[in-house]
């Protein structure tokens, strides 16, 4: 392998130009041996540009790419992976009829006689390159039913055996639980051990700290600057990324509960075949309950039990006092429980609809004018929203598709904030959103509790959790582990109950 | 052990299926296993097994070809034609009406005759598949386009009329029983095995299976899809060209208006057989199960007289529920 | 291995009981060319009737006009075991090879209604070609004898009964006497069927107009959608003429409207006569007198259809 420090990819003034924007403009970006560089960037920023014309998907439109010192220029993504460049895609491309042995040799099966394809060699070869990322997985299972974890092994398996020197991880993190994180951040350091060169995107800031070496931050289509992890801080890095100072200690402590808490939502015994066991749990007026867990441990399915989403098979649901039978989320909306869901962009938008219809929709009902639905109404109620909030975008009649991740969460909390609301389910509401946008949809979350409405919050950043909840509850398996109040609640305790430590 | 009968039911359901069929088959009617009817039953499944095959290239591929019923007829009068040296030119006069059997005036050696209608049924199907890549139109539309005017031309070429007069050896691909098998079935099931190990044994019937399933996947390793996209309608075009002769053989003559309706007899066969609509999943296996256990449903249904328009609502009602059978056994294994 | 004894025994039981209600009676088939106008249906009656009646029994199977479905129901027919074929061909070709196999196996063949090239035991039908110049004659001598604009409805091209229909009064209007005479605007295929008959004059009457003096139509159905179509758009005054001798056609000619005339195609005549020469053969051995057996064809007219209206016929 090449000597540590030896630059393998080196793109100097990349520019690519789109009909009305600049995607990139003169970027530099260089990948050493045996290191770590993480590119950073808000959505929008430049990253997933630069690294589709560094993985061969799009040309360039000006600057130079160099591999081992030569000049080249990318035809196509296979010429990039014979280049020895492989690029592991956030949206894993998948074929999920086929083999994972398949998927990893697509195009290049062993043959056997000349002609035809080896099965037998194919499969010892993919057990091969998954044995070396200790990756339990048989190479003759289908892809399509393997979960997304797994299926990013194999994908990291795949460019393993393109013998690539440089891989980029776009975003792998997106679909990863703590657990699984550790497991590729080993992975990426015995691939760094052995010489070759990682690019690491990440939103993360924990993560750039933790596995990175350098770090460039993209704004704009521009480098803003390339800097050694070890000689930065938090502060500058945020500094470099959003322009602007947040003081990142105002992220901590919530509106904090009232002086008597005032039980809005009690759960009694919820409980789902396989998925849900015996949950109980108080929501208080104006609280925020953060509910932190892996990956499975039953957030997103308790989430949407509690919306009618999904069916019960025993427990009960109450709403100030009342009973609730709520069967479909339709009548859960009636009740006042509504939902911000996971996957933001096919369950919380329509990608298709324009921003005011996706504001709108859930309200029509106030919004008519005789008996058809006025449009008049919808403007001023859509304009009302997207001023509050904030929400960027060149026109109402903008398709929430073209909005950056951050916006189109605001889209979501529109549509629920016109209505009379009691209590609002966020499940990873801040996920795959650059670091100002997170922050302020943090604060609009905040307002929501201040103004006396009840916020159950899912996520995966305990950061975020600690710094936004009053209470936090830890899953596992299905179960409540545990519901720990702000000032009890630490790092340490939030993981040791979600890997299955009981509760007191 | 749970996991294993939902593993056999998900892989084998289809021929659990067809035998239950053969079951039932012989003990609702006597005759079922007689030689002739298992004769018969072959041979009439045989072509709508050739479409078939054509047709799961296609499907796989994520695409669909209406056409293949018009081709066939095309191919029909086609072949006639150029047997009796006319080639979309004037006709002479014994086509039409019969004068004991006619002298043949091919304008092509025999066997010569045959590969270029074959070759013409393939450039059809070049057409579409072409047309459908290069302008980003669903092929259901093209092969739409090319079912209505293929049949149009045979028709106003013939004027509707068949056209008389074949060669003893193309009497023989529809009528002849080389070992006691009928030859129909014989080509049938031949071209279904070549089909079934070059899509599994090479790294092109490989591909297809990828460009089906996810293009961008795919051209992420490195293929490019163009002539994956297109193949498969050259194939179907060229199997119902076939069919076309075999179909001139039957009958004595080139007739424009035979296979009407068999692109959805076609499409059923695949379907039941498992290949999914959507691309990328099913396989030739499957297809000639799915054949088989149509022609059986059509066969039981003749051996006790059922009339012609209750069977096509059989058809419709076996369809369904071989889509659900497939959607439920899916859901099954994936537990 | 035991469910394959126990089959074999379920098998072996059902042939006993099959063949012991099979009885003595012969089983005749009928391959028919389709069942979407009330002619077919009636040869359909017509034959179970006379079949009846002779003590035998006779499956009818349906083409529904597709040549490949005809040669699958001969075959089907012939797995049933029939000692003897009634056949009315899609086309007069297609089914050559298959009645070539059906002769090899020793069974009779009648061809009706439509020609069969090959080898059968007779044809019975009418005369198609005098169906046509019987109404040429009519149109040219009686009702258009100045000339006139004919509109021409077939049922299908390649059908040997439009065929002779057609051609039999085209040629009519060829001879020298009338060359000069008459045009013919259009013609158009209707598949036998009364709604495409008036779907296709309705599509005459958009192109041609006023211009049309007579619709000559290859059968009675296709005429009655014809005059329909007619009626709707006001055009009393254009003739109607058709082939079959419908009961329909020979109310409307007693009304003595637009509706002029039709040639008999007697299909209870036709069918009860094959029926009665196939037995004639399978049980006595009598092979017909004459190998084309052809019915009466006869103009009917306003003058003459008293004779011939039956309300309660079948047809």
């Amino acid at each position: 392998m090449n000597g540590a420090g030896q630059a393998l990819l080196e793109a100097r003034g990349i520019t690519k130009i789109y009909p009305g924007v600049v995607a990139l403009d003169g970027v530099d970006f260089q990948v050493n041996a045996g290191e770590v560089h993480c590119l950073a960037g808000e959505n929008g920023a430049g990253k997933s540009t630069l690294i589709e014309i560094l993985g061969g998907s799009y040309p360039k439109d000006g600057g130079t790419i160099r591999v081992a010192g030569r000049e080249v220029e990318f035809s196509s993504p296979r010429h990039a992976q014979e280049m020895g460049i492989a690029v592991l895609h956030q949206e894993l491309p998948v074929l999920p009829h086929l083999s994972v042995a398949e998927n990893i040799f697509l195009s290049r099966q062993p043959l056997r006689g000349g002609r035809l394809v080896s099965y037998v060699e194919m499969n010892r070869q993919a057990r091969r390159w998954l044995e070396v990322i200790r990756a339990d997985v048989d190479p003759r299972a289908l892809l399509g039913d393997l979960p997304i974890s797994r299926q990013q092994l194999v994908s990291i398996a795949k460019a393993l055996s393109l013998e690539a020197r440089v891989i980029i991880f776009d975003e792998p993190s997106a679909v990863l639980a703590t657990a699984e994180l550790r497991r590729l951040f080993e992975i990426i350091n015995s691939l760094k051990a052995e010489g070759r060169g990682i690019v690491y995107i990440s939103h993360r800031l924990e993560e750039i700290f933790e596995i990175g070496d350098r770090v460039t931050v993209l704004r704009n289509g521009k480098r803003v600057g390339t800097e050694q992890i070890a000689n930065i801080d938090r502060g500058t890095l945020i500094k470099m990324l959003v322009g602007r100072e947040i003081d990142e200690s105002q992220i901590g402590g919530g509106a904090g509960p009232a002086e008597r808490p005032e039980p809005v939502l009690e759960v009694r015994g919820l409980a789902r075949k396989g998925v849900l066991q015996d949950i109980h749990f108080t929501l208080n007026r104006g609280e925020i309950l953060g509910v932190y867990g892996l990956v499975g441990a039953g957030r997103t399915e308790l989430a949407r039990a509690l919306i009618g989403a999904d069916r019960v098979d025993a427990g009960e649901i109450l709403l100030e006092g009342r009973r609730l039978k709520i069967t479909s989320p339709r009548e859960a909306i009636r009740s006042g429980l509504c939902l911000s869901p996971e996957d933001r962009k096919t369950q919380g938008v329509f990608l298709e609809k324009t921003v005011q219809d996706n504001i709108c929709l859930p309200s029509l009902k106030s919004l008519k004018s005789g008996l058809f639905v006025s449009y008049l109404k919808i403007a001023r109620y859509a304009a009302d929203f997207v001023s509050k909030l904030r929400i960027v975008t060149p026109s109402l009649r903008q398709h929430v598709k073209y909005l950056s991740g951050g916006n189109q969460q605001k889209v979501v909390l529109a549509k629920w904030l016109g209505m009379k609301l009691k209590v609002f389910i966020f499940d990873e509401p801040t996920r795959g959103i650059d670091v100002g946008a997170k922050e302020e949809i943090r604060g609009l979350i905040r307002g929501l509790a201040r103004e006396g409405k009840s916020v159950i919050m899912i996520s995966s950043e305990i950061p975020e959790i600690l710094g936004i909840s009053d209470r936090v509850a830890v899953m596992h398996e299905g179960r409540i582990e545990a519901i720990l109040p702000r000032r009890e609640a630490t790092r340490e305790k939030l993981m040791a109950y979600s890997m299955g430590a009981k509760g007191a | 052990m749970k996991l294993k009968t939902n593993q056999i039911l998900g892989d084998y359901g289809l021929f659990l299926v067809l035998l239950l069929l053969v079951i039932v088959s012989a003990i609702l009617s006597p005759l079922f296993f007689s030689y002739i009817n298992l004769a018969n039953l072959l041979t009439q499944a045989s072509f709508t097994g050739l479409l078939a095959l054509g047709m799961t290239f296609v499907i796989l591929m994520g695409g669909i070809d209406l056409s293949v019923g018009s081709v066939v007829g095309f191919s029909s009068i086609l072949y006639a034609s150029i047997l009796h040296g006319a080639f979309f030119t004037f006709m002479p006069k014994e086509i039409f009406i019969y004068q004991g059997a006619p002298k043949l005036t091919p304008i092509l050696p025999l066997p010569l005759d045959i590969l270029f209608v074959l070759a013409v049924g393939a450039v059809i199907g070049l057409a579409s598949g072409f047309l459908s890549y290069r302008f980003r139109i669903h092929s259901f539309i093209i092969t739409l386009c090319v079912m209505i005017f293929t049949r149009g031309l045979a028709i106003s070429y013939t004027r509707g009329q068949p056209l008389f007069g074949v060669p003893d050896p193309v009497s023989f691909l529809a009528y002849g029983m080389p070992a006691k098998i009928p030859m129909p079935t014989i080509i049938w099931l031949g071209a279904s095995l070549l089909s079934l190990l070059f899509l599994r044994y090479t790294r092109f019937g490989r591909g297809i299976y990828a460009v089906g399933g996810g293009e961008e996947a795919a051209r992420l390793s490195g293929i490019q899809p163009a002539w994956y996209r297109i193949s498969p309608y050259v194939a179907s075009g060229f199997f119902s060209a076939l069919v076309g002769i075999m179909m001139s053989g039957r009958m004595g003559c080139g007739d424009p208006k035979i296979g009407q309706g068999w692109e959805l007899d076609a499409i059923a066969a695949v379907v039941i057989g498992g290949t999914s609509l959507s691309g990328g999943k099913g396989s030739v296996g499957g297809t000639v199960v799915g054949v088989l256990i149509m022609g059986l449903i059509i066969n039981i249904m003749n051996l006790l007289a059922i009339e012609a328009y209750p069977q096509q609502m059989a058809k419709g009602i076996i369809i369904i529920a071989a889509l659900a059978l497939h959607s439920a056994l899916s859901k099954r294994r994936s537990r | 291995m035991k469910k394959k004894i126990l089959l074999g025994l379920v098998i072996l039981l059902a042939v006993a009981v099959l063949a012991g209600a099979q009885g003595k009676k012969i089983l005749l088939g009928f391959s028919h060319v389709a069942m979407n106008c009330p002619y077919y249906l009636a040869m359909d009656k017509a034959a179970k009737d006379t079949a009846a009646a002779r003590g035998a029994e006779i499956i009818v199977l349906n083409a529904d006009l597709d040549i490949s479905k005809q040669i699958s129901d001969v075959e089907s027919l012939l797995v049933k075991g029939v000692k003897g074929l009634i056949i009315n061909s899609v086309t007069e070709y297609g089914t050559m090879p298959i009645i070539k196999k059906v002769k090899a196996m020793g069974i009779p063949v009648v061809a009706i209604d439509r020609p069969l090239y090959g080898d059968y035991l007779a044809y019975v039908g009418i005369d198609q070609w005098k169906a046509g110049e019987l109404q040429g004659n009519y149109f040219t001598k009686t009702l258009l004898p100045a000339g006139g604009n004919i509109l021409l409805i077939i049922g299908d091209p390649g059908c040997p009964a439009s065929i002779g229909r057609g051609n039999g009064m085209l040629a009519i209007l060829d001879r020298p006497e009338n060359k000069g005479k008459y045009k013919i605007l259009a013609t158009y295929a209707a598949e036998y069927n009364q709604m495409l008959g008036m779907q296709k004059m309705e599509e005459g009457i958009a192109a041609f107009g006023d211009k049309i003096d007579l619709v000559y139509c290859a059968n009675d159905s296709m005429a009655l959608g014809a005059l329909d179509a007619l009626r709707n758009a006001d055009m009393e005054s254009v003739l109607v003429a058709g082939v079959d001798g419908q009961k329909e056609a020979y109310a409307e000619i007693l009304t003595g409207g637009q509706y002029k005339s039709t040639v008999i195609n007697n299909y209870w005549e036709i069918t009860q006569k094959a029926v009665h020469l196939l037995m004639d053969y399978l049980q006595k051995k009598v092979p017909p007198k004459t190998k084309d057996v052809i019915t009466g064809t006869i103009l009917v007219t306003a003058d003459n259809v008293k004779k011939y209206y039956d309300q309660n016929a079948v047809f």
